[in-house]
Protein backbone atom coordinates (compact mmCIF):
# COMPACT_ATOMS: atom_id res chain seq x y z
CA UNK A 1 0.00 0.00 0.00
CA UNK A 2 1.54 3.21 -1.17
CA UNK A 3 0.89 6.56 0.49
CA UNK A 4 -0.58 4.83 3.49
CA UNK A 5 0.89 7.35 5.97
CA UNK A 6 -0.77 10.13 4.07
CA UNK A 7 -4.14 8.40 4.21
CA UNK A 8 -3.73 7.47 7.85
CA UNK A 9 -2.77 11.04 8.75
CA UNK A 10 -6.03 12.16 7.23
CA UNK A 11 -7.95 9.57 9.24
CA UNK A 12 -6.15 10.76 12.36
CA UNK A 13 -7.59 14.20 11.75
CA UNK A 14 -11.03 12.96 10.70
CA UNK A 15 -11.52 10.84 13.77
CA UNK A 16 -11.69 14.10 15.70
CA UNK A 17 -14.54 15.20 13.45
CA UNK A 18 -16.61 12.11 12.83
CA UNK A 19 -16.97 8.47 13.77
CA UNK A 20 -14.68 6.45 11.49
CA UNK A 21 -16.10 3.40 9.75
CA UNK A 22 -15.08 -0.05 10.95
CA UNK A 23 -12.82 -0.63 7.98
CA UNK A 24 -11.17 2.77 8.47
CA UNK A 25 -10.53 1.99 12.11
CA UNK A 26 -9.06 -1.41 11.27
CA UNK A 27 -6.85 0.02 8.58
CA UNK A 28 -5.66 2.71 10.91
CA UNK A 29 -4.94 0.55 13.94
CA UNK A 30 -3.09 -2.02 11.84
CA UNK A 31 -0.92 0.71 10.43
CA UNK A 32 -0.31 2.33 13.81
CA UNK A 33 1.13 -0.93 15.11
CA UNK A 34 3.86 -0.70 12.51
CA UNK A 35 4.42 3.02 12.10
CA UNK A 36 5.60 5.07 15.06
CA UNK A 37 5.49 8.35 13.09
CA UNK A 38 1.77 7.96 12.42
CA UNK A 39 1.19 6.76 15.98
CA UNK A 40 2.85 9.91 17.33
CA UNK A 41 0.96 12.06 14.88
CA UNK A 42 -2.36 10.59 15.82
CA UNK A 43 -1.68 10.92 19.54
CA UNK A 44 -0.39 14.47 19.13
CA UNK A 45 -3.53 15.55 17.34
CA UNK A 46 -5.68 14.11 20.10
CA UNK A 47 -3.54 15.84 22.67
CA UNK A 48 -3.82 19.18 20.89
CA UNK A 49 -7.56 18.84 20.54
CA UNK A 50 -7.98 17.88 24.17
CA UNK A 51 -5.77 20.76 25.32
CA UNK A 52 -7.92 23.23 23.42
CA UNK A 53 -11.10 21.69 24.75
CA UNK A 54 -9.85 22.10 28.32
CA UNK A 55 -8.87 25.67 27.56
CA UNK A 56 -12.32 26.44 26.17
CA UNK A 57 -13.96 24.93 29.24
CA UNK A 58 -11.77 27.03 31.54
CA UNK A 59 -12.58 30.18 29.60
CA UNK A 60 -16.26 29.42 29.61
CA UNK A 61 -16.26 28.79 33.35
CA UNK A 62 -14.56 32.07 34.17
CA UNK A 63 -16.81 33.88 31.68
CA UNK A 64 -19.94 32.49 33.28
CA UNK A 65 -18.72 33.18 36.77
CA UNK A 66 -17.93 36.83 36.20
CA UNK A 67 -19.42 38.34 33.07
CA UNK A 68 -22.60 40.36 32.85
CA UNK A 69 -23.95 42.62 30.16
CA UNK A 70 -22.47 46.04 31.05
CA UNK A 71 -24.99 48.58 32.38
CA UNK A 72 -24.42 51.17 29.66
CA UNK A 73 -24.86 48.55 26.94
CA UNK A 74 -27.99 47.32 28.64
CA UNK A 75 -29.42 50.85 28.76
CA UNK A 76 -28.56 51.44 25.14
CA UNK A 77 -30.28 48.23 24.02
CA UNK A 78 -33.27 49.02 26.20
CA UNK A 79 -33.71 52.43 24.56
CA UNK A 80 -33.35 50.93 21.07
CA UNK A 81 -36.02 48.40 22.00
CA UNK A 82 -38.45 51.03 23.29
CA UNK A 83 -38.06 53.05 20.10
CA UNK A 84 -38.93 49.97 18.13
CA UNK A 85 -41.92 49.10 20.30
CA UNK A 86 -43.25 52.64 19.96
CA UNK A 87 -42.75 52.53 16.20
CA UNK A 88 -44.81 49.34 16.07
CA UNK A 89 -47.62 50.84 18.15
CA UNK B 1 -51.33 31.66 25.83
CA UNK B 2 -50.96 31.83 29.59
CA UNK B 3 -50.49 35.07 31.52
CA UNK B 4 -46.89 34.11 32.18
CA UNK B 5 -46.16 33.49 28.51
CA UNK B 6 -47.78 36.79 27.56
CA UNK B 7 -45.61 38.69 29.95
CA UNK B 8 -42.63 36.86 28.51
CA UNK B 9 -43.43 38.26 25.06
CA UNK B 10 -41.83 41.58 25.82
CA UNK B 11 -38.38 42.57 24.60
CA UNK B 12 -37.64 44.60 27.73
CA UNK B 13 -38.38 41.54 29.84
CA UNK B 14 -36.16 39.44 27.59
CA UNK B 15 -33.38 41.95 28.04
CA UNK B 16 -33.82 41.91 31.81
CA UNK B 17 -34.08 38.18 32.21
CA UNK B 18 -31.86 36.85 29.43
CA UNK B 19 -29.51 39.75 28.68
CA UNK B 20 -26.61 38.29 30.65
CA UNK B 21 -27.01 34.79 29.23
CA UNK B 22 -27.14 36.11 25.67
CA UNK B 23 -24.20 38.40 26.25
CA UNK B 24 -22.05 35.60 27.69
CA UNK B 25 -22.93 33.32 24.84
CA UNK B 26 -22.03 36.02 22.30
CA UNK B 27 -18.84 36.95 24.11
CA UNK B 28 -17.70 33.34 24.40
CA UNK B 29 -17.78 33.18 20.62
CA UNK B 30 -16.66 36.55 19.37
CA UNK B 31 -14.41 37.73 22.26
CA UNK B 32 -15.24 41.37 21.50
CA UNK B 33 -17.53 43.13 24.05
CA UNK B 34 -18.86 45.67 21.53
CA UNK B 35 -19.65 43.07 18.91
CA UNK B 36 -21.20 40.88 21.60
CA UNK B 37 -23.58 43.57 22.82
CA UNK B 38 -24.49 44.49 19.22
CA UNK B 39 -25.35 40.84 18.65
CA UNK B 40 -27.57 40.84 21.73
CA UNK B 41 -29.35 43.94 20.47
CA UNK B 42 -29.86 42.49 16.97
CA UNK B 43 -31.13 39.28 18.52
CA UNK B 44 -33.75 41.05 20.62
CA UNK B 45 -34.84 43.20 17.70
CA UNK B 46 -35.35 40.22 15.43
CA UNK B 47 -36.93 38.22 18.22
CA UNK B 48 -39.50 40.98 18.63
CA UNK B 49 -40.16 41.16 14.89
CA UNK B 50 -40.67 37.42 14.67
CA UNK B 51 -42.18 36.70 18.07
CA UNK B 52 -45.40 35.49 16.46
CA UNK B 53 -43.38 32.53 15.23
CA UNK B 54 -42.36 31.56 18.75
CA UNK B 55 -44.52 28.52 19.24
CA UNK B 56 -43.80 28.09 22.92
CA UNK B 57 -42.30 24.69 22.19
CA UNK B 58 -38.97 25.66 23.65
CA UNK B 59 -38.19 28.00 26.49
CA UNK B 60 -37.77 31.68 25.71
CA UNK B 61 -34.09 31.47 26.48
CA UNK B 62 -33.50 28.55 24.08
CA UNK B 63 -35.46 30.40 21.43
CA UNK B 64 -33.38 33.57 21.91
CA UNK B 65 -30.10 31.66 21.89
CA UNK B 66 -31.19 30.06 18.60
CA UNK B 67 -31.69 33.51 17.07
CA UNK B 68 -28.38 34.71 18.50
CA UNK B 69 -26.57 31.77 16.87
CA UNK B 70 -27.93 32.84 13.49
CA UNK B 71 -26.90 36.45 14.12
CA UNK B 72 -23.41 35.31 15.04
CA UNK B 73 -23.09 33.18 11.92
CA UNK B 74 -24.30 36.12 9.78
CA UNK B 75 -21.78 38.36 11.47
CA UNK B 76 -18.95 35.92 10.77
CA UNK B 77 -20.01 35.56 7.16
CA UNK B 78 -19.82 39.32 6.71
CA UNK B 79 -16.39 39.49 8.31
CA UNK B 80 -15.14 36.77 6.03
CA UNK B 81 -16.51 38.49 2.96
CA UNK B 82 -14.78 41.67 4.01
CA UNK B 83 -11.47 39.90 4.15
CA UNK B 84 -9.88 38.94 0.95
CA UNK B 85 -11.47 35.72 -0.21
CA UNK B 86 -8.83 33.09 0.02
CA UNK B 87 -9.27 30.18 -2.23
CA UNK B 88 -8.41 26.51 -2.04
CA UNK B 89 -5.21 24.78 -3.03
CA UNK B 90 -3.43 26.10 0.02
CA UNK B 91 -0.75 23.65 0.91
CA UNK B 92 -0.67 20.35 -0.84
CA UNK B 93 -0.67 17.62 1.86
CA UNK B 94 1.37 15.34 -0.38
CA UNK B 95 4.25 17.73 0.20
CA UNK B 96 4.51 16.28 3.71
CA UNK B 97 5.17 12.78 2.39
CA UNK B 98 7.89 11.32 0.25
CA UNK B 99 6.75 11.13 -3.31
CA UNK B 100 8.33 7.72 -3.88
CA UNK B 101 7.61 5.65 -0.79
CA UNK B 102 4.83 7.70 0.78
CA UNK B 103 6.66 7.96 4.13
CA UNK B 104 6.71 11.10 6.31
CA UNK B 105 9.46 13.46 5.17
CA UNK B 106 9.71 14.93 8.64
CA UNK B 107 8.60 12.31 11.13
CA UNK B 108 6.31 13.43 13.97
CA UNK B 109 7.76 13.03 17.47
CA UNK B 110 5.92 12.02 20.59
CA UNK B 111 4.69 15.02 22.58
CA UNK B 112 5.49 14.51 26.22
CA UNK B 113 3.34 17.05 28.02
CA UNK B 114 -0.23 16.29 28.94
CA UNK B 115 -3.25 18.40 27.96
CA UNK B 116 -4.08 19.39 31.55
CA UNK B 117 -0.74 21.17 31.95
CA UNK B 118 -0.52 22.41 28.36
CA UNK B 119 -3.84 24.22 28.59
CA UNK B 120 -2.52 26.21 31.59
CA UNK B 121 0.81 26.99 29.97
CA UNK B 122 0.58 30.53 28.59
CA UNK B 123 3.86 30.21 26.70
CA UNK B 124 2.66 27.10 24.93
CA UNK B 125 -0.68 28.74 24.11
CA UNK B 126 1.20 31.74 22.73
CA UNK B 127 3.33 29.52 20.51
CA UNK B 128 0.23 27.69 19.34
CA UNK B 129 -1.48 30.98 18.51
CA UNK B 130 1.53 32.05 16.44
CA UNK B 131 1.44 28.73 14.59
CA UNK B 132 -2.30 29.19 13.90
CA UNK B 133 -1.72 32.76 12.72
CA UNK B 134 0.91 31.49 10.29
CA UNK B 135 -1.46 29.05 8.62
CA UNK B 136 -2.84 29.94 5.21
CA UNK B 137 -5.83 32.23 5.81
CA UNK B 138 -8.64 29.78 5.24
CA UNK B 139 -7.03 27.07 7.36
CA UNK B 140 -6.41 29.57 10.15
CA UNK B 141 -10.01 30.73 10.08
CA UNK B 142 -11.50 27.25 10.07
CA UNK B 143 -9.18 25.92 12.75
CA UNK B 144 -9.85 28.96 14.89
CA UNK B 145 -13.60 28.53 14.66
CA UNK B 146 -13.57 24.80 15.17
CA UNK B 147 -10.86 24.28 17.79
CA UNK B 148 -10.18 27.61 19.47
CA UNK B 149 -13.77 28.84 19.68
CA UNK B 150 -15.37 25.42 19.64
CA UNK B 151 -18.08 25.96 17.03
CA UNK B 152 -19.94 22.86 15.86
CA UNK B 153 -18.79 21.42 12.56
CA UNK B 154 -22.07 22.35 10.86
CA UNK B 155 -21.85 25.93 12.12
CA UNK B 156 -18.37 26.24 10.57
CA UNK B 157 -19.66 24.77 7.31
CA UNK B 158 -22.53 27.29 7.22
CA UNK B 159 -20.29 30.25 7.94
CA UNK B 160 -17.71 29.32 5.33
CA UNK B 161 -20.24 27.90 2.93
CA UNK B 162 -18.34 24.64 2.53
CA UNK B 163 -19.28 20.97 2.66
CA UNK B 164 -18.40 18.65 5.54
CA UNK B 165 -15.83 16.90 3.33
CA UNK B 166 -14.28 20.25 2.53
CA UNK B 167 -14.12 21.07 6.22
CA UNK B 168 -12.32 17.80 6.91
CA UNK B 169 -9.76 18.45 4.20
CA UNK B 170 -9.06 21.98 5.45
CA UNK B 171 -8.69 20.82 9.05
CA UNK B 172 -6.43 17.96 7.96
CA UNK B 173 -4.14 20.40 6.16
CA UNK B 174 -4.18 22.79 9.07
CA UNK B 175 -3.25 20.02 11.53
CA UNK B 176 -0.37 18.80 9.37
CA UNK B 177 1.09 22.28 9.48
CA UNK B 178 0.38 22.86 13.14
CA UNK B 179 2.04 19.61 14.14
CA UNK B 180 5.16 20.58 12.22
CA UNK B 181 5.13 24.12 13.62
CA UNK B 182 4.73 22.88 17.20
CA UNK B 183 7.41 20.21 16.76
CA UNK B 184 9.82 22.90 15.61
CA UNK B 185 8.88 25.65 18.03
CA UNK B 186 7.73 23.91 21.15
CA UNK B 187 8.28 20.21 21.52
CA UNK B 188 11.82 20.42 20.19
CA UNK B 189 13.55 18.18 17.77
Amino acid sequence: MKHVCEKVSRLASEQLERQLTLSERLKMSLHLMMCSACLHYSRNLKKLSETLKLKRNDEEKSLYATTTLPVEKRQHISSVLSKMENAVD
Amino acid sequence: MSQKQLSEMNPQTWLQEHGDVLYRFALSRCKDPDVASDLVQDTLLSAWKSHASFAGESTVSTWLIGILKHKWIDHLRKTIRQREQVQEAEGDPTAWFDHNNGAWKDKPNAWGDDPASLCQNQQFLGTLQTCVDNLPAQQALVFDMRELRGLDADEVCKVCDISATNLHVILHRARLRLRACLDTNWFGK
